[in-house]
């Protein structure tokens, strides 16, 4: 058996694994177009020099030797013939499988903005960028990101701790708007202005002018305003990577390649897990991608599993999960804090911890079930409260009474000690 | 392997197991009082009746805290602990919004990296074990780290 898998991040090394673990004798192939493992989360820390792109493999170092996974590096696959289950190469040439996954994942999307590409402007997509931004960043003073998201937020806050000048602008009304809503998106705010981070939120950029030697001189904004810039970041989104299913006949939709809960395609033998896929959201039941690193794994042990044989099934499939570091400050966000269902009830608790730290608690609640939550600060429940959410438990009452109505839960733990 | 065996119905809620887990794995003189930021790797907590439940790792056999680490810091070892590699750890915890239990938590200190339950592999005995005065904690040996007696699966806090 011969398991062919295009893509070599999370999903397509989950899913190497998985078919190791379920057949000591498959023969696996991994093509990816990067050239090293690197974890795509750490991408604003390399960016920052706080890691190296060694420390940021997330696999073993021996992992290729360990799982027998031959892996073709830098190699970008074009096509693919289901009927003769066969793919091809950029380079001409093609390979036979058994079983193919699609894994290949989504790429960085830049809006058509007048001038938006150029020198010293990049996206935070690939170790490529990571490592190119590192290279300039001596060399510049100003850098505005577009798109206050988790990676333009993330690495809007380590430039700024580095001591550059970072522009951020939005076009929604506060930093992370699928992760916040209105009340801590202006905590969030108010965070990064704190650390020097220029917020522009409710504002597009409309176009980016630019030097002789084609360097960014600066960026404009729908309201006019003009803001100088040395170099350039794009964090606006991103799309699938499925130009190369083209003309196959597998089912994608706009995000993504659609399948099953046993991560099957449309097409026989076909399987396809991690960023590039869409499929039924749990919370939202509507068709979408789930693009975490936490479901791009699991979506590729699953269909890895499934390709040796088994019927495994996703069952409790959601991107609706985020943790970040907002400048030390860690902040969860669970279920759809951006769309709540208008009937849920929302409770916005603020606490100080044992610690000091100023907390809050946002609970998007349905009588005595949690729909959506934030936690912001204290986030050591979050589990508990993902599991309520996604599994549709009820929270533990004396957390949930804790959870709506604050002191409870306190008095009650305090009586232990 | 070594198992910890929970008879919850035996818990006092005495939390010597918390200060036991704390002390074990203090590197800075926690009973001088030079260690603060640190945090035990269990908890005590109430359940749905209000009765007290000793949160523990389960080590579990597909653990959602390895399924969520982006960094290769968290690895299900051949001998069935679940370990956290601290010096790979970035702290991203993703690991702490993924386990059901609430036994993946943040550290207290000033570096950001998840805590959890080591099964004490670098000790002879379970610290959390050999301090506990009524019994609900106690050690065999079977396949599996951490065994509740009347598991109720449901009640994670």
């Amino acid at each position: 058996m011969h398991h062919v898998i295009v893509g070599g991040s999370a999903a397509g090394t989950a899913a190497a694994s998985a078919i190791r673990e379920a057949d000591n004798s498959a023969r696996i192939t991994l093509i990816t177009t990067d050239s090293a493992f690197f974890s795509r989360c750490q991408l604003h820390l390399l960016a920052a020099g706080k890691r190296s792109a060694e420390q940021a493999n997330f696999l073993p170092a021996d992992w290729a030797a360990t799982t027998g996974v031959e892996i073709l590096w830098n190699t970008e696959v074009t096509g693919v013939n289901p009927a003769a289950h066969t793919i091809y190469t950029a380079t001409g040439e093609s390979l036979k499988y058994d079983r193919l996954l699609i894994a290949s994942g989504s790429r960085s999307w830049a809006p058509p903005i007048p001038g938006i590409t150029g020198e010293l402007s990049f996206s935070l997509r690939t170790l490529e960028d990571a490592e190119q931004i590192f290279a300039v960043l001596p060399f510049v003073q100003t850098v505005s990101i577009i798109g206050a998201g988790l990676v333009g937020v993330e690495l809007a806050a380590e430039l700024a701790q580095a001591g550059k000048k970072v522009n951020l602008v939005e076009l929604a009304a506060y930093p992370l708007p699928l992760q916040l809503e209105a009340a801590t998106g202006a905590r969030a705010a108010e965070l990064l202005r704190s650390a020097g981070v220029q917020l522009y939120c409710e504002r597009k950029v409309v176009g980016v002018q630019r030097q002789e030697n084609d360097t960014p001189e600066s960026l404009l904004l729908d309201d006019g305003q003009n803001l100088p810039s040395d170099m350039l970041v794009t964090a606006a989104g991103v799309r699938p990577n499925i130009e190369w299913l083209e003309g196959s006949g597998i089912k994608t939709e706009p995000r993504g390649v659609l399948i099953n809960e046993f991560a099957m395609t449309s097409a026989p033998d076909i399987y396809a897990a991690g960023d590039v896929t869409v499929m039924e959201d749990v919370l939202l039941r509507t068709v979408m991608p789930s693009p975490i690193w936490p479901t791009a794994i699991h979506q590729g042990r699953i269909a890895g599993l499934n390709m040796s044989g088994s019927a495994e099934s996703l069952t409790r499939n959601t991107g609706y999960r985020s943790s970040l570091n907002l400048l030390g400050t860690s902040v969860v966000s669970l279920g759809p804090v951006n769309n709540p269902d208008p009937g849920w009830n929302k409770e916005l608790q603020a606490f100080t911890d044992s610690r000091g730290q100023e907390c809050l608690k946002l609970l998007y609640h349905d009588e005595d079930t949690l729909r959506a939550a934030i936690l912001w600060g204290d986030i050591s429940a979050a589990g508990v409260y993902a599991d309520a959410i996604i599994n549709r438990r009820p929270l533990p009452e004396p957390a949930l009474a804790g959870a709506l109505s604050g002191a409870k839960f306190g008095s009650e733990e305090r009586s232990l000690l | 392997m070594k198992t910890k065996i929970i008879d919850r119905s035996k818990c006092s809620g005495c939390k010597n197991c918390e200060i036991a887990c704390i002390e074990a794995h203090s590197t800075g003189g926690y009973r001088q009082g030079l260690d603060s930021g640190i945090r035990a790797r269990n908890k005590i907590e109430l359940n749905n009746d209000g009765q007290r439940f000793p949160q523990f790792c389960r080590h579990c056999a597909e653990p959602a805290c390895v399924e969520a680490c982006m960094s290769g810091a968290l690895q299900k070892q051949a001998d069935g602990l679940v370990i956290c590699d601290s010096e790979k750890c970035v702290g991203c915890y993703m690991c702490v919004m993924s386990c059901p239990y609430g036994n993946a938590r943040p550290s207290l200190g000033s570096e950001r990296s998840m805590l959890k339950c080591d099964g004490c592999a670098d000790n002879d005995c379970m610290a959390c074990a050999a301090v506990c005065p009524t019994g609900c904690i106690s050690l065999s040996e079977s396949d599996e780290a951490t065994v509740y007696l009347e598991e109720d699966s449901t009640c994670t806090m």
